[in-house]
């Protein structure tokens, strides 16, 4: 895909990189950023600023985590001990498609959401966030 | 030696017996940062500065020679207040809507606006104190929220959240 000529999947991959100190290479799209890639906020807003710069996309640490909950509210979306219920992996699965929601089901935690975001998906949601903003045609 | 009067300031004084005071119930958040990655951060994209800081912070901090451990005490700050309200940076919430101000001993304190308020309102917040402290490559902060039992009050404070009395850092600081 690309925006002006942009491919998101490099501009993110580099701004993951540059941000985090760590080689192209390390940042594959299948790594999770705050699991794998070991990233902590001020990293993430780091990298969301640099895609932002690179590609005139601009996504805020807050606009991740509403994507992730699809506008379901927080008593649909978990149980009472926060553990994602089966309403909540369905939509997971929308924006995070590599989960495997049976092997999540009754496990994850809401606070451990964020810790499946790969650098795929937020190629994916750079791509879809320019789609947004760029007339059709 | 004649020993001090008790002080008036005991939690139950003047209340009485069959009426006890009503639990106050607090939220706490604690965070970690290197100064040296807030540093950078700022550094490498200085316009970001306005986006995390309000313009009070960046020129109470700007104005210091180690501007770089107090934009990143102010920074830890702001994680330690989302750690208190167990949301992180949700919907709607920007970082200048938590913002550390200074009274002219130095004494930090902490004012909620938006959607942070919001939220902190929502879960009963009577007030927060806040105490921070940077040295050694790193800033600590920690906050504690504390909540009114019972339901929240719809209605905004008269007076912003106020804070702790204990000095920032291991120096005074201006107004």
């Amino acid at each position: 895909m690309s925006y002006e000529g942009k491919d998101f999947a490099t501009i993110v991959q580099e701004a993951v990189a540059d941000a985090l100190g760590i080689d192209v290479d390390e940042a594959v799209p299948e790594a999770t950023l705050l699991g794998d890639l070991g990233a902590e906020s001020i990293d993430l807003l780091d990298i969301l600023f640099r895609v932002e710069k690179a590609s005139d996309v601009k996504i805020k640490v807050s606009d991740i985590a509403e994507l992730l909950q699809g506008g379901i509210p927080d008593e649909e979306f978990a149980d009472e001990d926060d553990v994602i219920n089966e309403v909540g992996l369905a939509q997971l699965k929308k924006s995070l498609p590599q989960i495997d929601v049976q092997e999540l089901a009754g496990k994850l935690t809401a606070d451990e959401v964020l810790t499946l975001f790969t650098v795929q998906n937020l190629t994916d949601l750079v791509t879809e966030r320019a789609a947004l903003a760029t007339p059709a045609g | 030696m004649r020993r001090s009067p008790r002080p008036l300031a005991e939690p139950d004084a003047g209340r009485s017996p069959d009426r006890p005071a009503p639990p106050l119930w607090v939220r706490t958040g604690i965070d970690l940062v290197e100064v040296a990655r807030v540093e950078q951060l700022m550094a490498s994209q200085p316009e970001l500065q306005e986006r995390v800081f309000t313009h009070r912070e960046l020129a109470y901090c700007l104005r210091r020679r180690r501007a770089g451990e107090h934009l990143a005490g102010r920074w830890a700050t702001k994680e330690a207040v989302l750690k208190c309200l167990g949301t992180g940076m949700a919907r709607g919430m920007e970082w200048t809507d938590i913002e550390v101000v200074n009274d002219r001993g130095g004494r930090p304190s902490v004012r909620l606006y938006g959607e942070v308020e919001s939220v902190a309102r929502s879960l009963g917040m009577h007030h927060i104190e806040i105490s921070l402290s940077h040295t050694g490559g790193v800033a600590v902060a920690h906050a504690v929220m504390v909540c009114l039992p019972g339901p929240p009050d719809p209605e905004p404070a008269p007076a912003p959240a106020r804070t702790t009395d204990t000095a920032e850092g291991d120096d005074r600081h201006d107004a």
